[in-house]
């Protein structure tokens, strides 16, 4: 499981928005995929099933009147900008672009961020939503639509 | 704007992922057997301690060791 305990932890905090809310979700979490392990079917995939139990941990405990963080934008210095000018209009434009998806509702900002920040198959994203794969690509496709209108107003 | 393109180019300021460690049930279930072992020591000292008694003072008639033994050996005593 310890390879997969990054993502599990950001699963948890894209759903807490919090850091240590997502820590105590993913430590319960793990705890009880190793108390289910016996139930673990062999060969199936282990991300998508331990995804699902942090998960669920997660919205358990996710507290909407507690603090909640915004996503935030690392400056990646490996990028070639064309010009330093470009290189701000960029930056403002992606931090909008994240500002806008952390605006969105919490179905519809999950299925986005899991597909496209975690970079999550559309069967692990049904998994730690706990939703039929076909629901994801619904739910995506009505996403990126009400993504494109709120990036829009902020422009 | 391809948003799809957009949205999984962006770098996120992600918190730093704590280390996690599987300790609590270990640590749970040795508790458990922790007090379930002390429970049986003072469950054991008890009834030693007990029976001790009883063969220490067997004339004494105040004891409850020998109340019980006389009401067991008493004839009639038994219930039907």
């Amino acid at each position: 499981m310890r390879p997969h305990q990054e993502i599990a932890f950001r699963v948890a905090y894209l759903i807490t928005r919090n850091a240590a809310d997502a820590e105590d979700a993913v430590q319960d979490g793990l705890v009880k995929a190793w108390r289910a392990f016996g139930r673990f079917r062999p060969g199936a995939p282990m991300r998508p099933w331990l995804l699902h139990i942090v998960a669920n941990e997660a919205r358990n405990r996710r507290r909407s009147a507690a603090r909640r963080e915004a996503l935030a934008l690392r400056a990646s210095p490996g990028e070639a900008a064309p010009s330093p000018e470009e290189a701000v209009v960029d930056a403002d434009e992606r931090a909008r672009l994240l500002a806008a998806l952390d605006g969105l509702p919490d179905a519809m900002r999950l299925v986005l961020a899991y597909r496209h920040l975690l970079a999550l198959s559309e069967e692990e994203t049904a998994a730690a939503l706990g939703v039929r794969v076909g629901t994801v690509k619904s739910r995506s496709a009505r996403a990126l639509e009400k993504l494109r209108e709120a990036h829009g107003l902020r422009a | 704007m391809d948003f799809e393109r957009e949205l999984s180019a962006l770098d996120v300021a992600w918190p730093e992922t704590p280390a996690f460690r599987l300790e609590l049930p270990q640590r749970r279930r040795r508790r458990l057997l922790v007090a379930v072992l002390v429970a049986a020591a003072v469950a054991v000292g008890a009834a030693v301690a007990g029976s001790s008694i009883c063969a220490a003072s067997p004339s004494s008639a105040s004891s409850g060791c020998r109340r019980r033994r006389s009401a067991r050996s008493a004839p009639g005593s038994a219930r039907w």
